[in-house]
This record gives structure tokens, C-alpha cells and sequence, in this order.
């Protein structure tokens, strides 16, 4: 039981760190990238190739799993995104699917179609003994890692200058401007870090998901989707306590129930709508 | 106000509004151009076949996208749920092609009118994911009842004559292009009128101001669900159709990319006027065979290629040329100008 | 007196400690040409949106021909009589006039559902378009997408597709606003033109409409009613004369 419940929060962490980059670009610039996922695929086969490859430790992949989807992140918004900005939720959502869409059959041209593994250190693997249950090491890093990553977000946002600017943005674009807060700047910087977690959030997830291929994009779609919608507009905080939830309620469905096990999230994503019937993207929605 | 001036204003009303729904003559050449392409060339009927069929589903799309401006990432739900239910119908045995025809668009229309409350909440973004998610659903599940479905192997299954009579197999491909034609056509004249009845009108009202047609007391949520059923059961006749012509039903129905490729034939054939869907379709096969006999296997990377460049070209302009085109067959229900 | 057709009691409504409207209370005739004036910000809108119900009172109640409406939504509103036009142009850009008309005329009289009956084959609904184009003096117009007409005729499409709706009350929400100075006069024609069994409320800071068209002014000052009285009565009075002060009371 223990050994599911750490599971799932490990599981439902990962997709705090891998969704997050989403629900900010949702909520400050009301854009829909639908190609979020692809930048998650990026960081994993980053992580993968440089240690499959090269042999780099699964460590120091992590910051280039980060920087390289951040840097593609920066490039590809300055370049194409930031023309679509004030578009019609219908071209963006054709623009970001056309760039998944894209980049699928480059990674599978380039990578093949077999998923790349990310074999865990020695010292990652293997289980701890706590209490008489078998805990998994890396689950406890996942959680410990990506933990961190929430706070860090979390403090950077209330404590900080930028946050407070980012936060000012969110609200409200325009006045923020007026403001003489760069906008423009913190869209970018926020899309990068966005990207930059994705990409972390691939890497760390590759092994729990056994692998990275180039479906990636597409498999986790609605579930980055969903993360988006219930955190969504409750900053931070709420993205992660709905993807801790998102992420038990999956595990434990697939543990508990296995036939119906997958159709979990789907479940969460209906009851959610109909819980909240003002729709759940309260901020990035077009009408 | 002056008799003379009264009377001509409503002769002038009368026959704008009675131009709208008057069947033109460039139509009726559209669809004996068509009819005649299939007995012309009996060699291809495969391709029309299938250029009639993803003509359907485009159509069925334009009902939602370009009627009421739903915006659906997962359209492909109900060509799955078309496609297997003839598909399974037929391998118990009801192997008449109408029946599975009938019994495919019902199921599917049931899953439309099921989930169409859940696209009233919230706004584009929410639909994206509730479509997105419904269809890999499906997929999913479809994946595995494999008792039911075949699971990844598919479902084969042998297709009766069509009313008793005409094979449409493999021996009999033209009467397969004449069977997806004649159901094409009777939708698409349904949907025309649809389009320009009342209902339809209510219907560009709600896309084209919500604020408006609420203030006016249009009961935006039950039109909507509405159409989303009747769009569901089109494409799940479409589904029917294109598994009793090709006698298989396959997972990949239910894949994203099919959302996606339809979405892009109606882009490229432009939505809201119902010949673009058909139009776009034919145009798309057309140069899917062209290019995937360069490059088989990365044909998603071009429909990629494609959705980002019209997006940025602006889909104004790039569908500037198949809407002249357009105009020239059937003006849009909403739009008048010179006509 | 007959009984109100739109009445308004103790209305408040609160945004935090900002308080946009302060204890309204009104009450408008059957037959009513009543205006409501005000400088900017006073919370005229405001007052329109808790009428039609875009917005929750804090407190208060609204009475619609006898029936208290305070928790009804806005299309129901709609449904008992109560229609509006809006400041900014709520309209269907690519419909024609007729087209909009039209609809809106089917969805009062209930066959808006109809699916399979061509839209403009029914020749009451026809006549009735025909009708409203001519009193809004937008035959010339009446086939072009409503985006190609001029903003004077679509301020005009504005005012007829509320009217469409047959309604009991008729709230104008700053009917000229934008409106160049040459089509203003058709404007007030229209308004003019309306027929008695319609209760209109105008909100205007055209003080030429303004006057021209009411039988009784209220004053709207900062969330409250400051005073409410005949023409003649409200240019005279000083209190008015006051708040204006400073502003261009221009038409």
C-alpha cells in the first residue's frame, strides 16, 4: 500500500514537473501549445543519447536535459510562437499540433522508432527498507528532486522581483505593461523555464515510463492537458496538488483495477468537468 | 412608407432569402462530375471510393468546426465507432452493407450525443482535451476488447452484397464508389438544408457572437448538442463505409493523425461552406499519394509541414483560392456579397 | 397609474469596497420614455447589466411586469420581455440583416429549433422582417454581411434586433455612441418611431437625444439616483447643472 501510495506521488510529481511549463504558458500568455510534450521528448532522449552514447552519468545529463529544451524553447518562440500570440485558439491549436506532428517524424527519422532506455546508476537502483516496506530509491529522488523543484518554483515566484513581475503579468498583461514590466522578457524567460522542466520532467520520467520514443508527445498529451486544467489557474500550488492526485489516482487504478486501470484519467478528467462547470482553464480559455 | 416601396422591398427580401437555398446550377455539375468520374474511370474507383469517404468525414467535421465552430481534436472517435460497428456487426452475420451502414451511424451518433454536455462547460481549450481525450479512449478501449474488436490485428470481415444484390468487395469496386456516393450525397443534401434552415442560422449566430444570440434567447447548449450528434453519426457513416468497402476495421481509425488530417482537408478546402470539406479531401489524398510515394513512412512530418505553414501564411489567404472556387458552386449560407 | 412594468427596489451591488450601485429604486410605466443620465462612471452599465441579470445584485430586487426576475438568468429575462441593446455593437458579422432579423424573430415566436425548414419560407416571418427593416430604414442594407454597413446602420441593426424580441422593456445602452453626427438623426427617428406598448429606458450622454426623446429623466450619480423628474424639471435643476459642471453637456 505504501509502496503505491509513494509511487503515485512519485509518478503524480514527474507530471508536475513535466505539465507545469504548460499551465504557465495557459495562464500568462492564454496560449495553447499543444506541442508541450515535445519538448519533454527532447530532454529524454537528451538524457538517454548522452548516456547511452557518451556515457555520461544520469546526473549531469539532468542540466543539459533542462538547458536544451530551453534553449530550443527560447528559439522557437522569439522565431515562430510570439507571431501567434494574439491568434484564434483555433490556429494555435493547428500551429502546436503542427509542430508535434513535425517533430515526431524527426525524432523517429533520427532516433529510430524503438524506445531509447535510461538505465538507472547503480546507486539509484534497488530499494531501501523502511518499516518493513520495500521503497524504490528512485521514486524517493523523484519525489525528492522534483519536491524541490516545486519549492523552488513556489519561493521564486512570492519571493522574488521577476516573480512578482511574472505574477503581475498573469493578471493582467496590459497593466503589467504599463507597469514598465517587461512583458515580452518574462514571456520568453517563463516559456524557456517552461520548456527547460518539460525537458527535466522527460528525463526523470523515461525510466518510469519505460522509455522515450517518439509517440511521447502524443501519449501524454490529454494528460498534460488534464494536469493544465484541474492545477490550471490556481498557480503553483494547485498544479501540484492536481497532479499528486492525478498521479495516485493513476497508479493505484492501475494496481487495484488493472482492466479499467488506464481509463483512470479519463474518468478524473469527466468528473472534473462536471464538477466544475464553469470549464477548468478559467483564465486560458477562448470562447 | 409608401405602398410601392413596401412591395419592393419585400420582393427584394424574399428573393434574397430564397437564394439561399435554391440549388445551383454549378452544384448539380459538381455532382454529376463526380458521377461520371466513376464510371469514366473504373480503374480508380478505389481512390474515389476512398476520396468520397474522407470526403464524408470532412464534412462531418465542417458541421461542427464550420457551422458552429466547435473546435475538435479528436473527430476520429466516431469514425472508429462507425467503423467497428459495421465492422462487428457484419461478422455476426447482419452482413447487409445498409445495416451496418444505419447501425454505425446510430452508435456513433449515441457517443456524440453522450458527450456533447461535456463540451458546453468551459471554452475552446476544454474541448480540445474532452475530444482529444474521448478518442484515445475509444482507441484504448477499443485496443482492448480484442475478443470483440481483433484488438491491434484489426477486425476482418466479409461484407454482404449491397441490397442483396451488388457485390462491393473487391470484385466489385465501382458499386463500392457508387455506394459511398450515393450515401454522400443524401447526407450532403440533408446537411444543405440543415444549413440553411433556422436551426442552422442559430447556429452561425452562436459562433458568430454568443453574447448576442444568448441576449436574443437561443438556447446555445441544445443546439449544440445537437449538431455534435448529427456530426457524430455522419462520421460514423463514414467509418461504416469505409470498413465494408475495404472489409477491415483497424485501431489506427481512432488514431490522433486521422483527427488531424481531417482537420487539415477541411482547412485546405476551407470550413463553413460543406463543399469545402469535400473539396479539401479529394485534394489531400490526392497529394498524399503524390508525396508518400517520394517519402512512405514520414507522412505525418509533412501534414506537420503543412499545418504550420498555413497557419502562418494565414488560412485567410492560403484558402483564398479553393474558397473562389467555392463561391462559384454554392454561396455560404452567411456570407452574401455581389451574389 | 397602471403598474410598473419594470420596477426596481433597494438595488445594491458591490465590487469589494467599491459600491457601483447604491440604492436604486425606480420604477418604470407601461408606456414609458425615461432616460438616464449621468457623468462617467456613475454606473449606468452597471445598472443595465443587474437588470438584464449579466450581474448579481448584492441586495435588492427587480420586478418584470409584476414578476420578480432578481434570480432569473439573462435569457429568461429575455423570454419575459426584457430586451437590450449594448454599448459596444453586439452583433453577427457576417449575417445580413435580414438574416439577423430573421432569426431573431424566430426565436421569439419559438420555431428557432426548426432543422429542416428553409429559414425565410415562412411568409409571416418575412413580412415581419420587411417590417422592421423598413421602421429601422435598413431596406438598402438588408442583404449585405452586417459587417459592411455603416456604423450609424449597424447602431440602428443594433436597437431593431432587440426590438425584434417584441419586448415590454427596452433598454437602450448609449444607442448614438459613435455615431457620426449625419446619422444621429435617424437614430432619434427610430426611437422616435417605436410603438407605445414598448417601455424604453435610454441611457445616453447625448443631451440632444436626450431631450428630444424623454418624458421623464433620472439622474444617476455615483451608484445613486440623485434626482428623477421631468425634462424641463432636470435642466433646471441645480444639482444637475453641478455634476455637469466642467463637462461638455454638448449633444
Amino acid at each position: 500500500m505504501l509502496t503505491i501510495l509513494l509511487d503515485g506521488v512519485a509518478y503524480g510529481m514527474l507530471l508536475f514537473v513535466l505539465a507545469c511549463g504548460l499551465s504557465v504558458t495557459l495562464g500568462l500568455m492564454n496560449f495553447i501549445n499543444l506541442a508541450h510534450g515535445a519538448f519533454a521528448m527532447v530532454g529524454g532522449y537528451v538524457t538517454a543519447l548522452l548516456m547511452n552514447r557518451e556515457g555520461v552519468p544520469f546526473l549531469l545529463t539532468l542540466p543539459a536535459a533542462f538547458l536544451v529544451p530551453a534553449i530550443l524553447g527560447v528559439v522557437l518562440e522569439r522565431t515562430l510562437y510570439r507571431r501567434l500570440y494574439g491568434a484564434s485558439p483555433l490556429d494555435q491549436v493547428l500551429f502546436t499540433i503542427g509542430l508535434m506532428l513535425v517533430a515526431m517524424p524527426v525524432a523517429a527519422y533520427l532516433l529510430g522508432d524503438e524506445p531509447q532506455q535510461v538505465h538507472l546508476p547503480a546507486w539509484l537502483d534497488g530499494r531501501v527498507e523502511f518499516h518493513g516496506v520495500g521503497v524504490g530509491i528512485y521514486r524517493l529522488f523523484t519525489i525528492g528532486v522534483c519536491g524541490a523543484i516545486a519549492a523552488a518554483l513556489q519561493i521564486f515566484l512570492i519571493k522574488t522581483r521577476f516573480g512578482a513581475q511574472l505574477r503581475a503579468a498573469v493578471d493582467d498583461a496590459r497593466v503589467a505593461q504599463g507597469l514598465g514590466i517587461d512583458v515580452d522578457r518574462i514571456f520568453a524567460i517563463a516559456f524557456a523555464v517552461g520548456s527547460g522542466l518539460a525537458g527535466l520532467g522527460g528525463a526523470l520520467a523515461a525510466d518510469v515510463v519505460g522509455g522515450i520514443d517518439p509517440s511521447f508527445p502524443v501519449k501524454f498529451l490529454v494528460t498534460f492537458l488534464i494536469v493544465a486544467a484541474i492545477g490550471g489557474s490556481n498557480g503553483i500550488m494547485g498544479a501540484l496538488f492536481g497532479s499528486l492526485m492525478l498521479g495516485v489516482l493513476d497508479v493505484a487504478g492501475k494496481y487495484y483495477v488493472p482492466s479499467i486501470g488506464a481509463f483512470i484519467i479519463y474518468a478524473v478528467m469527466v468528473v472534473t468537468l462536471i464538477v466544475r462547470p464553469q470549464g477548468l482553464f478559467t483564465r486560458g480559455e477562448g470562447r | 412608407m409608401n405602398a410601392p416601396g413596401a412591395a419592393a422591398t419585400m420582393d427584394r427580401l424574399a428573393a434574397h432569402l430564397r437564394r439561399r437555398a435554391r440549388w445551383r446550377w454549378p452544384e448539380t455539375l459538381f455532382w454529376l462530375a463526380i458521377l461520371t468520374l466513376i464510371f469514366a474511370l473504373p480503374s480508380r474507383a478505389g481512390i474515389i471510393n476512398e476520396v468520397l469517404i474522407a470526403g464524408l468525414f470532412a464534412l462531418s467535421l465542417d458541421l461542427i468546426l464550420g457551422l458552429a465552430g466547435i473546435v475538435s481534436l479528436g473527430h476520429a472517435a466516431f469514425l472508429g465507432l462507425g467503423a467497428y460497428s459495421a465492422a462487428i456487426l457484419a461478422s455476426k452475420g447482419l452482413a447487409e452493407p445498409m445495416l451496418g451502414l444505419a447501425f454505425g451511424a446510430a452508435v456513433a451518433a449515441l457517443a456524440g450525443l453522450m458527450t456533447a454536455p461535456l463540451l458546453l462547460r468551459g471554452g475552446d481549450l476544454t474541448r480540445l482535451m474532452v475530444t482529444l481525450g474521448v478518442s484515445l479512449m475509444l482507441g484504448e478501449l477499443a485496443n482492448r476488447l480484442d475478443w470483440l474488436t481483433g484488438g491491434a490485428d484489426g477486425l476482418n470481415f466479409s461484407i454482404g452484397k449491397l441490397l442483396g444484390r451488388f457485390p462491393i468487395d473487391f470484385t466489385g469496386q465501382r458499386n463500392a464508389a457508387l455506394y459511398s456516393f450515393a450515401v454522400l450525397f443524401v447526407l450532403f443534401v440533408i446537411a444543405r438544408r440543415l444549413a440553411r434552415s433556422p436551426f442552422g442560422l442559430a447556429l452561425a449566430a452562436i459562433r458568430e457572437n454568443r453574447l448576442r444570440a444568448d441576449a436574443l434567447g437561443i438556447g446555445a447548449g441544445r443546439r449544440i448538442v445537437a449538431i455534435y450528434t448529427v456530426a457524430a453519426a455522419y462520421a460514423g457513416a463514414a467509418g461504416a463505409l469505409l470498413a465494408e468497402t475495404t472489409q477491415i476495421a483497424s485501431l489506427d481509425l481512432f488514431d490522433f493523425h486521422r483527427s488531424a488530417d481531417v482537420m487539415l482537408m477541411l482547412i485546405i478546402g476551407s470550413a463553413g461552406y460543406l463543399y469545402g470539406g469535400l473539396i479539401g479531401a479529394a485534394a489531400f489524398i490526392v497529394l498524399r499519394d503524390v508525396i508518400s510515394a517520394a517519402t512512405p513512412e514520414y507522412w505525418e512530418f509533412w501534414i506537420g509541414l503543412a499545418l504550420i505553414i498555413l497557419v502562418l501564411a494565414g488560412r485567410e489567404r492560403v484558402a483564398a483560392a479553393p474558397r473562389r472556387l467555392i463561391a462559384l458552386i454554392a454561396p455560404r449560407a452567411a456570407e452574401r456579397g455581389a451574389a | 397609474m397602471s403598474a410598473p412594468v419594470l420596477e426596481v427596489r433597494g438595488l445594491i451591488r458591490r465590487f469589494g469596497a467599491l459600491t457601483a450601485t447604491d440604492d436604486v429604486s425606480f420604477a418604470i410605466e407601461p408606456s414609458a420614455r425615461q432616460a438616464l443620465i449621468g457623468p462617467n462612471g456613475a454606473g449606468k452599465t452597471t445598472l443595465i447589466n443587474l437588470l438584464t441579470g449579466v450581474i448579481k445584485p448584492t441586495a435588492g430586487q427587480v420586478w418584470l411586469a409584476g414578476r420578480d426576475v432578481t434570480h432569473l438568468q439573462s435569457s429568461a429575462r429575455v423570454r419575459l420581455g426584457l430586451s437590450r441593446t449594448f454599448q459596444i455593437n453586439q452583433l453577427f458579422p457576417d449575417l445580413t440583416p435580414a438574416e439577423s432579423l430573421g432569426l431573431a424573430i424566430s426565436e421569439r415566436n419559438g420555431s428557432g429549433a426548426d432543422f429542416w425548414r428553409v429559414a425565410g419560407s415562412r411568409p409571416a416571418i418575412v413580412a415581419e422582417i420587411a417590417d422592421l427593416l423598413m421602421r429601422f430604414g435598413l431596406e438598402a442594407e438588408m442583404d449585405r454581411p452586417t459587417r459592411k454597413l455603416a456604423y450609424g446602420k449597424q447602431r440602428l441593426l443594433e436597437i431593431a434586433l432587440a426590438f425584434a424580441a417584441r419586448p415590454r422593456v427596452l433598454l437602450l445602452d448609449e444607442p448614438a455612441a459613435g455615431v457620426p453626427e449625419e446619422e444621429r438623426r435617424d437614430i432619434l427617428a427610430a426611437l422616435a418611431a417605436l410603438p407605445p406598448d414598448v417601455a424604453i429606458l435610454l441611457i445616453e450622454h447625448d443631451m440632444d437625444l436626450v431631450f428630444n426623446f424623454a418624458e421623464r429623466i433620472s439622474v444617476l450619480v455615483a451608484g445613486r439616483l440623485l434626482v428623477e423628474g421631468a425634462p424641463e424639471a432636470i435642466a433646471a435643476d441645480e444639482r444637475v447643472r453641478a455634476v455637469y459642471l466642467g463637462e461638455d453637456a454638448r449633444g
